[in-house]
Parts: C-alpha cells; sequence; structure tokens
C-alpha cells in the first residue's frame, strides 16, 4: 500500500463524510430535534465540500493524482482497487455535487419541516451524497458502478419517500427497473472492457486504448454503444427516458438535487471520463447525436404542454440532457461538460423555486390554478426569473455562454444540426417563459380564499435560492469565450482530461449565429408575453385538451407509455402468468412437492423401526453385523 | 500424557470437593486444567514417559489435533453444564468428575497405539457416560436410556473385544505396528479382516452410524441435556478420531473393503439421519438424527484419507460442536424457565428473548450451512475434499442431503422468529449472556478465518 499523505486522508474523508451522516441517522435520528438533525446532516456535506476545495486547489497543473486504498476484489488476474482519480474532471464533479448539495440539504431543512420521515430524509440525501461521490471519484468503472447503483437505489428510496402513496411507490418502482434495464447494457459493456483490456482503471485502459483497437473498430463501437445505453438509463435519453418525469413524485429538493443537478448528469459524465474510448468510436458518436437530438427536441415539444410544474423542468431537464448528449456526440466534451455545470446551477434553482412555491401554496402544483405570484412571493419569484433567463439562454447569463459554446461547436460539424439544436433553443424559451408566466405574472386564478393563505417561504429556504441564483447568473463566466475577450478557463482546465480538439468556427460566424439565436429568443418571449399576460390566456383544460389531437399527443408525452406498456409490460405479463399457471404450478411445483412428499412417506415410514424396545435394537443391530459381514467378506 | 495426568487428577479432585463441601471450587479448577491441557498439547509438553508406556500410546500432530479439539469442546460443555444443573443438585461434583474422566478416555482413545489401549480407551470414555445418561435419578425416562445405553454398550464392547482377539489370533501381537509389519511380510490374513470389521462396527456403534443408530434417538431424549450434547459431541469427536486412526491402520491391508464399507455406511448413514429427522417433533430426538446425518457426512473424508482428511474432519466437527453445545445449552435453558418441549413450542421465541433466539438462530443457521458461520466451511470443505479426490457422485449425493438436512434447521428457525408472544422473556445472567455472545462469535470466527484454522488443526 502506498505510504498515506495528507491527500490520502481527505480524499477518503469527502466521501466519508457524508456516510458518516447516513449512519449517524441511526445513532441520533430519533433522538435529536429536527433542526439538530437538519443541521449536522447539512455539516456533513459542507465539510465535505470544504475538503473538495482543498483537493481542487492540489491538482496538478497536467494531471491527476491516484489515490490508492487496497484492493478492493482480486481473484486470478481480476483486479479492482479501491482507489479514487482526484483529476480536473472529478475535482469540479465533486464541488459541484457537495456544493449544490449543501445548499439542497440547507433548502430541505424549511421544506422537510413538519414531515414524520424529517431525519430518514436527510439519512438517504446524506447516502445519496456519497454513492454520488464514489461514482466521480473512482479511477476504476467497477467502484464507479457501485457508486453508480448506490446513486440509483438512493433515488428509488427517495422518489418513494412518501411510499404510503400507492402512486409513488410505483414512480419509484419505474424509475429503479427503467434503470436496471440500462445498468444491464452497461454491465455487459464493462465485461466487454474487461475482456479486452484486462484492467478497470481508466489511466490504464486509456493509456491502452489506441494500441488495442488500432485495426477491430467494431468492438469499440459495441463497447461504447452499451456504456451508452447505460447513460440513458440514468440520464433519461430516448428510450429510456420515461422514468424521469414520473420521478417528480419524490420531495422538490430530491428533484432538484438528484433529478437535475447531480444523478442524471452521471452518464454525461461518464461518457466525458470514457472520451478516449469514445474518439475511437464513430458510429457510436453519431448515434449519440441522433438520440440527443431526438431527446432535446421529443422532450421539448411535450414540456410545451404540461401543467405541472414539475412536469415541466423534469421534461426541460430530459430536453437539456439531451442537448449535452448532442454535444458529446459532435465531440464538443468541454461545451457539453460546461452546460452540464451551468444547468446544474439554474436547473438546480428552478426546481428549488417551484418547490418554494410549492410550499407557499400548500402543496398545488397546477399551473393553470396559480397565477400572479410575482407579488406574493417577491424573492422567490427574483430568482426564479434569474434562472429563467439563464436557462433560455439570454446574455450575459450562465445558460447564453454554455448553449452558445454547444451550438458553436455543432455549427462547425454541420449547419443542418446546428439549425436543429438552435430549434430546441426555441422550444426551450417557449416552454419556460409559459411556465415562469403562468405561475408568476397575469391575473391569479384561484379562489381568495386560497390566495390569502400563499406565503413567502422561510429564509432557510431563500438562502440557498440566492447562492444558486448569483451561480446562474455568474457562473458562465467560466468559460467566456474567446469572441468576447475571455480565456476560456474551463475549456483549458480541462485539457488534461478531454484530449480532443475543439470545433471552433471563425468569429464572424459565431456572432451572426449568436445573434440570430438571441434575437429568436427575445421574439418568443415578447410572443409568450402577449399570449399569457396581454391576453391572459390560460392552457386548456384537460376536457378541452382531449379533443384537440395534437396538443393531447404532446400532454400524453408522445404515448411512449402506453406504448411501451402495450408492447413489453403487457405481453411480458402475460407471458409470466402462463408460466406461472401452465408450468410453474402445474408441472415444477408438482415435481418438487413429490420430492418432499416422498421424503415425509419415508421418513414416517422408517421410524417405525425406532419402537423402543431394546431386545429388537439389539437384533436388528446383529443382523447390522451380520449383514455387513456377509456383504462384505463373503461375497 | 501430561494431560491426561492432570484430568484424572482434577476428576479425583473435583470428588473430593464434593466430600468436603467445597463444590464451587471444581468447576474452575477442572475449566483451568482444560486450558492447561490446551497449552500442553500446543506446545508438546507430553513429558517422557516412554519407558513406562511400553509403546501403549503415541503423542503425535495426529492425536495432539484431535485432543486440542476434544479439550476446546469440552470447555464449552463444563460452561453449559454449569447453567444446566441448578447449584442445589446431589452429586453435582460427581458429575464434574465423571465427564472430566470421560474427556481423559476420550484423549486416550484418539492417542492409542496398542489395540489394548483402544479397547481401554473406548471404556473409560463411556463408563461414565451410562452413568450420565441415568443421572437424573427421578426421571423414569433418564433411567431408561442409561439402562439401554448400557447394554447396548456392554453388547457391542464384547463385539470390539471378539475383534480384536481375533487380530490377536491371526498375528500374535496387539501392537499396531509390529502387525504392520506383519501384513506387510505375510500378507493379510482372513482372521484380520474379520477382527476388523468387527472393530469398525463397534466403532460405528459409537458413532451412532446406521445400521447401529437405534441407541441415540431414544438415549438421546431421555438422558440429561448435557449428557445428550457431550455424547452428540466430545464423544463424536473421538469416536471419530479412533476411527480415523483404526482406518489408516488397516489400510496397510489393500483391500477394497474398507472403502466399499465406508462408503456404505456413510451414505445409508447420511440418508438415513436426513430423512427420518424431518418428521422428528421432539428438539433433542431431531439432533439425535442430525447428529447422525453429520457422521455420516464426515465419513466421506474417511473414504478418501489422505493428508487432508485430518484438518477437514476436525473443522467440521470442531464447527458442528461448538453449534450444538449452543443450540442444546438454550435449548435446556427455554425448556426449564417455560417447559416448552416440541419444535412448535417454541414459536416466538424470538419476540421476547432476543439474545437466546440470536444465538439459537446462529447456531442452526451454521447447521444448515450457511456462509459466512462455520458450518458453512465444514461443510465445504468436505464436499470439496470429495471433488478433488473426484469422488463426484458422493458429493452429489451428500449435497443433496444437505439440502433435506437444512430444512430441519430453517423449520425450526421459522418457528422462532415467528410473531407470537407466548413465550415470556427469561432473565439470563451476565455469566450466560456472555457464554452465548462468545459462542456466537466462536462460530463466526471460524466461519471467517476458516484457513487459520485449518493451520491449527494440521
Amino acid at each position: 500500500m502506498a505510504s498515506f499523505d495528507t491527500t490520502h486522508i481527505i480524499s477518503l474523508l469527502v466521501p466519508l463524510l457524508p456516510l458518516a451522516g447516513f449512519f449517524g441517522y441511526f445513532l441520533y435520528g430519533d433522538k435529536l430535534s429536527e433542526s439538530k438533525v437538519g443541521t449536522l446532516a447539512s455539516g456533513w456535506v459542507i465539510l465535505s465540500f470544504l475538503l473538495s476545495l482543498v483537493l481542487f486547489g492540489q491538482i496538478p497543473v497536467d494531471g491527476a493524482i491516484q489515490v490508492n486504498y487496497f484492493n478492493w476484489m482480486q481473484a486470478g488476474s481480476f483486479t479492482v482497487p479501491f482507489a479514487f482519480q482526484i483529476d480536473q474532471l472529478s475535482v469540479i464533479m465533486m464541488m459541484l455535487v457537495t456544493g449544490v448539495g449543501s445548499l439542497i440539504h440547507i433548502y430541505s431543512i424549511g421544506y422537510m419541516h413538519g414531515d414524520n420521515g424529517f431525519s430518514r430524509f436527510f439519512a438517504y440525501l446524506n447516502l445519496f451524497i456519497f454513492f454520488m461521490l464514489l461514482l466521480v471519484m473512482a479511477n476504476n468503472y467497477v467502484l464507479m458502478f457501485a457508486g453508480w447503483e448506490g446513486v440509483g437505489l438512493c433515488s428509488y428510496l427517495l422518489i418513494g419517500f412518501w411510499y404510503k402513496n400507492p402512486e409513488y411507490s410505483a414512480a419509484a418502482n419505474k424509475a429503479f427497473i427503467v434503470n436496471r434495464i440500462g445498468d444491464l447494457f452497461m454491465l455487459y459493456g464493462l465485461y466487454m472492457i474487461f475482456k479486452h483490456f484486462g484492467t478497470f482503471v481508466y489511466s490504464d485502459i486509456n493509456g491502452m486504448a489506441q494500441s488495442v483497437f488500432n485495426a477491430d473498430t467494431a468492438i469499440i463501437g459495441i463497447i461504447t454503444l452499451l456504456l451508452f445505453a447505460g447513460a440513458t438509463g440514468k440520464s433519461a435519453q430516448i428510450p429510456l427516458h420515461t422514468w424521469l418525469p414520473d420521478a417528480m413524485a419524490g420531495p422538490t429538493p430530491v428533484s432538484a438535487l438528484i433529478h437535475a443537478a447531480t444523478m442524471v448528469t452521471a452518464g454525461i459524465y461518464l461518457i466525458i471520463r470514457s472520451n478516449v474510448l469514445f474518439a475511437l468510436a464513430p458510429l457510436t458518436n453519431e448515434i449519440i447525436v441522433i438520440i440527443g437530438l431526438a431527446t432535446t427536441l421529443v422532450a421539448g415539444m411535450i414540456a410545451l404542454k404540461q401543467n405541472d410544474i414539475k412536469k415541466v423542468l423534469a421534461y426541460s431537464t430530459v430536453s437539456q440532457l439531451g442537448l449535452m448528449f448532442f454535444a458529446l456526440g459532435v465531440g464538443a466534451y468541454a461545451a457539453a461538460f460546461f452546460h452540464l455545470l451551468t444547468h446544474a446551477f439554474f436547473k438546480a434553482l428552478l426546481f428549488l423555486g417551484a418547490g418554494s412555491v410549492i410550499h407557499g401554496m400548500h402543496g398545488e402544483q397546477d399551473i393553470r390554478k396559480m397565477g400572479g405570484l410575482s407579488g406574493k412571493m417577491k424573492y422567490t419569484h427574483i430568482t426564479f426569473l434569474i434562472a429563467v433567463i439563464a436557462i433560455i439562454a439570454l446574455p450575459p447569463l450562465s445558460g447564453f455562454f454554455s448553449k452558445d459554446y454547444i451550438l458553436a461547436s455543432v455549427f462547425g460539424k454541420s449547419p443542418v444540426l446546428w439549425f436543429f439544436g438552435a430549434l430546441s433553443g426555441l422550444l426551450t424559451a417557449f416552454y419556460m417563459m409559459r411556465l415562469y408566466l403562468l405561475v408568476f405574472k397575469g391575473k391569479s386564478r384561484m379562489p381568495e380564499a386560497d390566495a390569502a393563505k400563499i406565503h413567502e417561504s422561510p429564509s432557510v429556504m431563500l438562502m440557498p435560492l440566492y447562492v444558486l441564483a448569483g451561480l446562474s447568473a455568474l457562473g458562465g463566466f467560466m468559460n467566456i469565450p474567446s469572441i468576447f475577450g475571455g480565456s476560456q478557463w474551463l475549456e483549458n482546465f480541462l485539457k488534461p482530461v478531454v484530449s480532443l480538439s475543439e470545433l471552433h468556427i471563425d468569429h464572424g460566424t459565431e456572432w451572426i449565429l449568436m445573434g440570430i439565436s438571441t434575437v429568436l429568443v427575445l421574439g418568443i418571449v415578447f410572443w409568450t408575453y402577449n399570449m399569457y399576460v396581454k391576453k391572459n390566456d390560460v392552457p386548456e383544460s384537460d376536457a378541452v385538451l382531449a379533443t384537440m389531437p395534437f396538443a393531447n399527443f404532446l400532454n400524453r408525452k408522445f404515448y411512449f407509455d402506453e406504448f411501451y406498456d402495450a408492447v413489453f409490460s403487457q405481453p411480458l405479463l402475460k407471458f409470466s402468468t402462463f408460466i406461472q399457471k401452465w408450468i410453474e404450478t402445474s408441472i415444477v411445483d408438482k415435481v418438487t412437492d413429490s420430492f418432499g412428499m416422498l421424503s415425509f412417506f419415508l421418513s414416517g415410514q422408517v421410524r417405525k423401526l425406532q419402537n423402543g424396545h431394546i431386545s429388537f435394537y439389539l437384533f436388528a443391530m446383529v443382523l447390522g453385523i451380520l449383514g455387513i459381514l456377509t456383504i462384505f467378506i463373503l461375497l | 500424557m501430561n494431560a491426561i495426568i492432570l484430568l484424572a487428577l482434577v476428576g479425583v479432585f473435583s470428588m473430593f470437593c464434593g466430600l468436603f463441601r467445597l463444590r464451587t471450587l471444581a468447576l474452575p479448577v477442572i475449566l483451568l486444567s482444560l486450558i492447561a491441557s490446551l497449552v500442553i498439547y500446543q506446545y508438546n509438553m507430553h513429558g517422557d514417559f516412554s519407558n513406562l508406556l511400553n509403546n501403549m500410546v503415541r503423542f503425535d500432530s495426529f492425536s495432539d489435533s484431535f485432543s486440542i479439539v476434544i479439550v476446546f469442546s469440552s470447555i464449552f460443555l463444563f460452561i453449559m453444564s454449569r447453567y444446566y444443573y441448578s447449584e442445589k443438585i446431589e452429586h453435582l461434583t460427581d458429575i464434574y468428575a465423571l465427564i472430566t474422566f470421560s474427556v481423559a478416555g476420550g484423549i486416550l482413545l484418539v492417542s492409542f497405539q496398542n489395540l489394548v489401549m483402544l479397547f481401554l480407551g473406548v471404556e473409560i470414555l463411556s463408563i461414565p457416560l451410562y452413568i450420565l445418561a441415568a443421572s437424573n435419578r427421578r426421571s423414569l425416562e433418564s433411567n431408561e436410556a442409561g439402562l439401554k445405553y448400557f447394554l447396548t454398550g456392554a453388547f457391542f464392547t464384547s463385539i470390539m473385544l471378539l475383534g480384536i482377539t481375533m487380530i490377536y489370533g491371526a498375528y500374535g501381537s496387539f501392537d499396531t505396528d509390529q502387525i504392520t509389519s506383519l501384513i506387510q511380510s505375510q500378507g493379510a490374513s482372513p482372521l484380520f479382516v474379520l477382527g476388523a470389521v468387527l472393530i469398525l462396527c463397534a466403532m460405528f456403534f459409537k458413532l451412532s452410524a446406521v445400521p447401529f443408530h437405534y441407541w441415540a434417538p431414544d438415549v438421546y431424549q431421555g438422558a440429561p441435556t448435557v449428557l445428550t450434547a457431550y455424547v452428540s459431541t466430545v464423544v463424536k469427536i473421538a469416536a471419530m478420531g479412533a476411527l480415523l486412526k483404526f482406518a489408516m491402520f488397516i489400510t496397510h491391508y489393500e483391500s477394497n473393503i474398507w472403502v466399499n464399507l465406508f462408503t456404505f455406511v456413510a451414505i445409508i448413514t447420511m440418508v438415513y439421519g436426513n430423512v427420518v429427522s424431518i418428521v422428528q417433533h421432539n428438539f433433542k430426538r431431531l439432533l439425535a438424527y442430525s447428529g447422525i446425518a453429520n457422521v455420516g457426512f464426515v465419513m466421506i473424508a474417511v473414504i478418501i484419507l489422505n493428508d487432508n482428511s485430518v484438518p477437514y474432519i476436525l473443522y467440521n466437527l470442531l464447527a458442528y460442536t461448538v453449534a450444538a453445545i449452543l443450540a442444546f445449552s438454550i435449548y435446556s435453558t427455554v425448556k426449564t424457565h417455560t417447559g416448552v418441549d416440541t419444535i412448535d413450542e417454541l414459536a416466538g421465541l424470538l419476540t421476547n428473548n432476543k439474545l437466546l433466539s440470536a444465538g439459537f438462530l446462529v447456531a442452526l443457521l451454521s447447521f444448515a450451512g450457511i456462509p459466512p458461520l462455520s458450518g458453512f466451511f465444514g461443510k465445504y470443505f468436505i464436499i470439496a475434499h470429495a471433488v478433488v479426490a473426484e469422488y463426484f457422485w458422493l458429493a452429489i449425493i451428500a449435497v443433496i442431503l444437505s439440502v433435506l438436512g437444512a430444512y430441519n434447521y430453517l423449520r425450526i428457525s421459522a418457528a422462532i422468529v415467528k410473531s407470537n408472544d407466548s413465550i415470556p422473556a427469561i432473565q439470563l445472567s451476565m455469566p450466560y449472556k456472555l457464554y452465548i455472545i462468545g459462542s456466537i462469535i466462536v462460530i463466526l470466527a471460524l466461519g471467517i478465518f476458516p484457513d487459520q484454522v485449518l493451520d491449527i488443526l494440521r
């Protein structure tokens, strides 16, 4: 074992502190008051965040710190170390997970106030942070997969947090099962990686990739496709995206942390982490572009007609994740990662803002029943507005820079792709403005009595909103493009990890593209303002919606769920019922049962020999001796 | 030899304790002397008695390993008996003394070098058992058990003597070394084979192997539980040691007879023990049958008979012993306090008695062979042993019958965890709690560090 220096200890503490919080729940979960439990749970994550900052300061300019602890598994040539890789990519992810994580912990103290499962909620959150850190810090695929499964488990636990509601439990099951489908593919990918590389360690694989797959591109294509299939599950891409909107059943902070900022980006992290492999598989990259583009457009269109505040944001998340995959597919890794970060800020803020609205409105989530909240929830409104401007990519907020970066990279690849990417941006602008205006502007559409009860959220919930609003507004300055005289800090920082050269277009074209998209977005802003504020349009009620074919098609989410149900679930269920009825109970059970019956029968017969008479015993034993002598000596 | 002398003296001391009203002194002295014996064996401090002994016994790594396991197991047994007998019982120190003598006999038995010592060892081991089986004098069942055990035991003593005289008749010697060299120079006489088979039959009787098992269920059920625990564990270790040693001796005469005989007995014993146990309702009777089944299981390693047989057999027996003594102890505690006797009546033990149930469950799951408990490796080593020696069909039979046997243990476990609070909470003294926890730790430790344990037993 390598000698233990401070880096070893700090790196180990980063994930262990939240884990300690999880175990602490069993010690003090029932005993301490709400505020103490919440403070402790947040404290673990904040400490972990501070230690991540320390590690950030220690990263060497061009390289990674490998932190080895022990051999986790060993069997023959199969070795999996328990080791971390602290490099530019993982350290930013660590800061993101623990930083946004801390804010959401703090927010949850207010949001979950009075809930029966208050301390259980924080235990799950702590556990989630632990697994997420394991995922991003691991230096090999197996340890990463352990974290990957762990966050899946926590996601399941937290979606079904209010488990007494059967619908929520069903949503949790759906998330878990759909993710398992992706994970299965991913496992096959890991097996193939081991078969061809003989190791799971990233740095070894990256070093060997060129030589191993110099000629044989089919296999690397399959490996990357399998990894990508795993990523579609976790990051909710078509065809495995259906779980994420249902996952909104969980408490809103969970949606913000797990289903917007961190866990769902694991798929993107995985591909950036494996960028050396993906660079060798052009066909896979084309598939990623198609899937990413399809997802961003389909989810964007579905979001246009959703009326649940969290569902809109959920589809928006799916759409933004699709955009990131789109960027990954064209090789714009830094751009995708940049958008991952800014998206984490503003989408977490949007969810927390939505949570604040739901909290203030005592559980109401239907935007048709809101309106005019800007006066009643001043601070929530302002922070929400900042997030909206960020996500619809108006300068100079963070979303503008990251989305522009993606679009500029895509244009370098193909103008047609740029057109679709920009279209996705316009869809985003429309559904976000629709959401914002319907919730905060216009006239109040709720009964007077309810309206009076609306209140602004407590400051423990508002504080995280301010911080996230600051990050959403200023986060773009991490990577100011050279067109504005910026130094592109993030891209340069990531160079040791992401070795690909970016696609660049000349400044003139970039100015034009930027101008076009900004003008179009502004157009949509005025259009929606005119529609929802001046004309006071309200989305159709469900009954009216049913008569409009296309709108209904969007509102029903392209009928994905119904399609899966008819094509996969029902036939499978029928098949299982068939097996159960005709093979299991009538053949297998009877055969196995008959063995048991036979044993009982024999047992009952033979025990009669044990009749308690000593003379019989002696007689039988003499017979035994004679029998043995006969069989073994005479014969 | 030092250990045998020490234990015999301590046995006498224990009897005097009873006379001079020092009964509280007996148990600590016995436990200390057992620990001292462990030290003697671990560090080979046997003492030089070669002039006196005239090659009657031999202390080598084989007898050391078996003796260590015998002594180690007896420690658990004595602790159990401390909580089994109430303080006021008459002749408590005599009971301790008898067990101590019997343990000394067991050590002698696994060290025999001369057929006379084999005979003496069996007798010293057994005679105290007959008395102990009947030691619950007011119980008719106990008297019946003692008498049955004694009559059948005496019968097989004569069979063994007959076998020994036949071997003497064939070669004119009792010394196994001399007989071995005579076999090699003259070849085996039919009389020798006949005598050896008779001695084996007598050993099968001690081990309660089928078809010489009839006494076991009746004696187990009727005798005091401490004796049941003793007979089903320590006595079986000693008898198995003697069988193994005797098997090594007779296989100098190379013949198919031995392998065939052991295979035959092993299989019918496993089948019989496992099959009949599933309809038992009395816990002690059930353990009698599961003990029979385990003997058949262990005999697989006797069939193979190579360097690894000894540690694997010892590991299995040790694992079985610790769990069995724990189970018997807990069962008797529950029975004394609540009168529960059958397995069905154990239902809901967990509700009010967490520690007792935990100990019980650990013992039962260890019997069933659930990792990481020691019973799993006890089974695993023997089955792996059979596979390595290419006795595949034997391994398959053993696995199938283990599954059948597991039914029993899971049946009791299921009863224990039922939600039913008919069994009231039982007050346990602190040392007894420590005993249960200690046993659980030993069962776990044996299962978690099997390789290290095997190294000690080699």
